[in-house]
């Protein structure tokens, strides 16, 4: 490697336009971009924007059917045999789904060794050498015995670091990552970009971080571009964009982002102190437990928690702490192992039972995926309409103004009650769950990661009506979710909770501003953020 | 069970779907469209066979046996596909035993999804023992060819018993129905609307035959257009085997077992029942890919 | 922890064995009076009574069942009612022709069918691609016994390249296995086509082609043994077909094997031959399934250390 390669940009795009051959339409255009030596550049924007395209596309990675015109020059190549090429030594790409990335039937070693073999031409032997010491380099824990690990046996953290070890096999210049940790828990995210960041001081190679989360572009990028639909509508260091946003797209996508602060409740703080509040939901020392192969596995132990008439509680976890459990004793659908959970006085009963049907009508659940949770072939309308007709209440003309007004209520056209799921957007959809959980005129909306499959505009904009609703219907709450960042907005109080325990209660300021326990610390740390609402 | 889609609420996406089967229909490739062709003139032979032979497919004339395709008789009667060897009409052989054929595997092949997906559809319901014992026969199933099991009962019965045997024909596949249904049922029940439903208070009979039967009866279609074909060569193969259809039935797979003899002499004894055989399975083949690929809704629902 | 699933495989294969053995039984004593089924109607009653006696039917049906256990496992599987010789003994005489033709069908379908698969799934959607499919989709539609016929019609009446019968000479093999195979290599075929391209777009081909691997070294060291794994079940699915198959193949080329005598024993009613035969065959799927299910114990490291912690 001679000095002056140094000196060479790993990318630079111009112009790069992007069609697809079947329908002919445009899905990226005219975008241009440079990344420089040790420069982190963050490619920022919602789903179906052609981030991912774009970076598939500077690797020569797109398949038949696309057509590309402008230039990409990858590590000084540029005509696509020679692109093809760099791939694996001068430039490398890690994956959303790191452990779907890799050979399920081959040891990850074994991988990074082969790989290692090939790029760097070096015998069988050293390549183990060299491959044990990329795995100690990306901090897997005990990489000899790691080494003969299949993904599958291991985390998706730690496949993301075997992805990030098998990247840097080749000492690439550039290392496209494409939502490397949007599937992580928190913590894990946050150990991920540190690791990165250490790789690019230590390697100096650039890298193209795509993410839809900007505080994790915050958090990582030196650089940010902005895309919409194709194009890059802002471009900038991540401070300039941050700050001064220019573009109305860029501003609406900070203004859409949450953050991690309490945010002013005038009105509800003032209903809060003039009336008197009863308990609606009290869990007693609640325990939940599932049947494996080997006995029962405890998913919820011995929680307690109580949640007033029209207060909401955010109940926050990562993956397996037990919180979509928690919701599920909440609602009956799983029977307590131990404790009691009370609705109104009364304990909660049991889904199927005839006692569940009357509770059905004072407390419901939103799911996370709302395409899932409604019937494909039947109408919106339909659905929506369905639970009046389950529980026989009002007369063919009623329960149509009911169903109108709902749709009104969570700000869909009425015209959309003809629609079919499939032919509503995510955020639609979810509008039209909610709407069909608030027909039967509950008190209580258990919101299992509610807005956790949706984009962030489109989540801020649930957020905000799941707000409304409270405030109009007089619901309380329950928000399950695993971001931190949403709690602020929307909840009085915060539950945390891990590995089936309830680790901490409180007020939503208290728990945020001054948490107590040092796992509820390590979440508000691991939140992906430059600033800290908290500092 | 065909008008349990009557008072549907999604009656109109179904009519909808219906229209944009027959919109694509129209736009299908050339072979599918031969497919179809060929399918509905089978089935237009097996409704109006009677009317339209030209002789009585019994009927012997040991003067003009073995005639070849196309050929004219003494008594100037034309043989299209020419006679057999006691001098009966081929032509009107076929067309009764394209009836016969057909009227067997249709109603097998509805016997065998019906209660194929009944079974699984129970399964799915009960759970528990009832699901294990279930299971533990489609296992049973999937690991014994059918044939065998078939020839076993034939051979305590005897043959001869036309019922018992369209039944057992139809039998063919029952596992694959049950699976099917089971697992799209129970996949439904955990995680996806049947689970909303139940949480607003719906009852078994509204969210297993409102919601789920309308969801998986695309895949049981399916599943039909690939056992049809199935059931066809089920059916012709123990015919051939003289252990299926008996005379004076007659069966394609009759036919083209007396053409066997016939090889050396007049081979379009067993020619024309055997590529009636072919073509219609074939066709059937084909349509059944197509619709798979234009009607699974694992492709379509699922985002 | 592997003991264990091998244990369970073992024990699933047991079941599957007393589930067959229960449906002979069943089928042959409940579904009528045996002795009246196989005598013709004009048989003294005395000599029917007799019968009856010798072979136990008089006594409870659980006993019977016991009584019925016993002898399989004493390897008595009853006489043939024509010349009085042990069932077993007839049918292990028809043993080594089945054998020779079924085996070389395996192989044939495995030889045609997957080299046929993997090469529509790397040209996919060439003309290639379309011709193979084609194939496959004919091949799969043919009836068995009618190909077998136009063989016979074309190679032996036709042309005379070769004899229609005869089980001696490895020619001879030619027709039968073409016959046998042919639907179970379009299957094949079929399934490793559709098995490979699912595996050509999971996304840890996508991260090879990322990190430069070669096209050839992707196809071949990476795609293949994913692709072959689910391959393992439809091939333990085609000893079943093979032997289905067999009784038709061997009565179009009057081979003399277990699927002739099978037909024949069928259509006189000799039943110790048939329930020798049915559970011959159980006998051979339930291996046939072990061994598929070993396999994927030694060459798919997800079914080796899937352990018990919950779905």
């Amino acid at each position: 490697m001679t000095p002056s390669d140094k000196a060479i940009n790993p990318l630079i795009i111009e112009n790069l336009c992007i069609d697809l051959d079947r329908s002919g339409t445009r899905i990226v255009d005219d975008i241009s971009l440079t990344v420089r030596p040790g420069e982190i550049r963050g490619l920022v924007g919602e789903s179906g924007s052609g981030k991912s395209l774009s970076c598939l596309a500077a690797l020569g990675l797109l398949g038949d059917g696309w057509t590309l015109s402008g230039s990409i020059r990858l590590a000084g190549a540029q005509t696509p045999r020679d692109i093809a090429r760099r791939r694996g030594s001068d430039a490398a790409m890690i994956f959303q789904d790191a452990t779907a990335s890799l050979n399920p039937i081959r040891c990850v070693g074994h991988q990074v060794s082969e790989t290692v073999r090939r790029l760097r031409r070096v015998s069988p032997h050293e390549a183990r050498g060299i491959a044990l010491d990329l795995l100690r380099r990306v901090d897997i824990p005990d990489p000899e015995t790691r080494y003969n690990a299949y993904p599958f046996q291991l985390s998706g953290g730690q496949n993301q670091r075997v992805m990030i070890a098998l990247a840097l096999a080749g000492n690439p210049k550039i290392l496209f990552a494409d939502e490397p940790t949007t599937a992580l828990d928190v913590t894990i995210q946050s150990q991920i970009l540190e690791l990165l960041k250490s790789i690019r001081d230590d390697t100096g190679m650039g890298i193209v971080f795509v993410s839809h989360d900007l505080g994790v572009i915050e958090e990582i990028c030196d650089t940010v571009s902005v895309m919409c639909k194709g194009q890059i509508v802002e471009s900038g260091s991540v401070e300039e964009v941050m700050r001064q946003p220019k573009h109305a797209y860029t501003q609406n996508l900070i203004a859409a982002m949450p953050r991690l602060a309490v945010a002013k409740r005038t009105s509800k703080e003032v209903r809060d102190a003039s009336v008197e509040t009863q308990q609606l939901l009290e869990i007693k020392a609640a325990s939940c437990d599932y049947r494996v192969r080997e006995g029962t596995f405890r998913a919820v132990s011995e929680v307690s928690l109580a949640v007033d008439d029209t207060e909401s509680l955010a109940v926050i976890g990562e993956s397996g702490s037990g919180k979509s459990t928690l919701g599920k004793l909440i609602l009956g659908i799983e029977p307590p192992a131990g404790g009691e959970v009370l609705f109104q006085g009364q304990p909660v009963p049991c889904l199927g039972s005839a006692e569940h049907r009357t509770f059905a009508r004072s407390a419901q659940l939103v799911p996370q995926n709302p395409y899932l949770s409604l019937d494909p072939r039947a109408t919106i309308g339909d659905q929506i309409e369905e639970p009046l007709i389950i529980h026989g209440i009002g007369s063919d003309t009623e329960r149509r103004q009911t169903r109108d007004g709902l749709l009104t209520d969570v700000g869909l056209h009425p015209d959309l009650r003809s629609r079919y799921p499939h032919e509503l957007s995510g955020g639609q959809c979810q509008r039209a769950v909610i709407a069909r959980a608030l027909c039967l005129e509950p008190k209580l909306l258990v919101c299992d990661e509610a807005t956790a499959s949706l984009d962030v505009s489109v989540q801020a904009r649930i957020i905000a009506l799941l707000r409304d609703l409270q405030t109009k219907f007089s619901l309380s709450l329950v928000f399950i979710t695993h971001d931190l960042r949403l709690v602020g907005e929307l909840c009085q109080s915060v539950a945390v909770m891990r590995g089936g325990q309830l680790v901490e209660h409180g007020p939503t300021e208290q728990v945020l501003t001054y948490p107590r326990h040092i796992y509820t610390r390590d979440l508000i740390d691991a939140v992906p953020e430059r600033e800290r609402a908290v500092a | 069970m065909a008008d349990q889609t009557t008072d549907m609420p999604s009656e109109t996406p179904e009519l909808e779907e219906k229209i944009g089967v027959i919109r694509k229909m129209a736009r299908s490739p050339l072979l599918v469209r031969i497919a179809f062709g060929w399918l509905a003139m089978i089935f237009f032979v097996a409704l109006t066979a009677q009317w339209i032979m030209p002789y009585d497919p019994e009927s012997t004339n040991l003067l003009s046996r073995l005639r070849p395709p196309g050929s004219t008789d003494r008594n100037g009667g034309f043989h299209l596909f020419g006679t057999d060897h006691i001098g009966r009409d081929l032509f009107s052989r076929l067309l009764s035993a394209i009836q016969l054929t057909m009227s067997v595997a249709v109603f097998g092949t509805l016997f065998g999804a019906i209660v194929g997906s009944t079974i699984g559809f129970v399964a799915a319901r009960y759970r528990g023992w009832i699901d294990d014992v279930i299971m533990v026969l489609v296992d049973f199933q999937a690991s014994m060819p059918f044939v065998i099991i078939a020839l076993s009962v034939i051979a305590v019965t005897g043959t001869g018993n036309l019922l018992l045997f369209i039944l057992l024909v139809g039998f063919q596949g029952w596992e694959r129905y049950a699976r099917i249904t089971r697992g799209l049922t129970m996949s439904a029940v955990n995680h996806g609307y049947a689970a909303a439903l139940r949480m607003l208070g719906a009852g078994t009979f509204r969210v297993y035959f409102r919601h789920i039967l309308p969801n998986i009866v695309a895949a049981i279609i399916v599943q039909i257009t690939i056992n049809f074909p199935e059931t066809v060569l089920l059916e012709t193969a123990m015919s051939f085997l003289g252990v299926g259809i008996q005379p004076p039935n007659t069966s394609l797979g009759n036919l083209l077992s007396y053409g066997r003899d016939y090889l050396l002499n007049a081979w379009w004894i067993a020619a024309v029942p055997g590529f009636a055989i072919f073509f219609t399975t074939l066709a059937m083949s084909i349509v059944g890919d197509w619709l798979r690929d234009t009607l699974d809704p694992m492709t379509k629902d699922r985002r | 922890m592997i003991g264990g699933i091998v244990i369970r495989r073992v024990l699933r294969a047991m079941l599957t064995m007393f589930l067959v053995v229960t449906f002979a039984f069943f089928v042959l004593r409940l579904t009528g009076d045996p002795v009246s089924a196989m005598m013709p109607d004009d048989t003294d009653p005395a000599i029917m009574e007799q019968m009856r006696e010798d072979w136990g039917l008089n006594r409870p049906l659980a006993e019977q069942y016991v009584d019925y256990w016993w002898r399989l496992v004493q390897g008595d599987f009853g006489n043939a009612f024509r010349d009085g010789r042990p069932a077993l003994e007839i049918v292990g005489e028809r043993i080594p022709a089945t054998l020779k033709l079924t085996l070389s069908g395996f192989a044939f379908i495995v030889l045609v069918g997957f080299p046929l698969g993997i090469l529509a799934a790397v040209n996919r959607g060439s003309p290639m691609d379309r011709a193979i499919m084609t194939i496959s989709v004919t091949g799969f539609s043919l009836p068995n016994f009618f190909l077998g016929i136009l063989l016979i019609l074309i190679f032996s009446v036709q042309l005379r390249w070769l004899p229609a019968f005869g089980s001696e000479r490895w020619y001879h093999l030619l027709m039968p296995v073409f016959t046998l195979g042919t639907a179970g290599a379009a299957v094949i075929a079929r399934f490793v086509r559709s098995s490979m391209l699912e595996v050509l777009n999971a996304p840890y081909i996508r991260a090879a082609r990322a990190r430069g691997m070669p096209e050839r070294a992707i196809v071949w060291r990476v795609a293949l043994p994913n692709a072959a794994i689910p391959s393992i079940t439809v091939l333990g699915f085609m000893v079943g077909a093979l032997i289905s198959g067999s009784i038709v193949t061997e009565t179009v080329f009057a081979w003399p094997g277990i699927g002739r005598l099978l037909i024949d024993s069928v259509a006189q009613r000799e039943l110790a031959i048939v329930q020798t035969i049915v559970m011959l065959t159980a006998l051979s799927m339930v291996v046939a399934n072990l061994t598929v299910d070993l396999l994927y114990l030694v060459i798919d490291p997800r079914q080796r250390y899937a352990t018990g912690t919950g779905e």
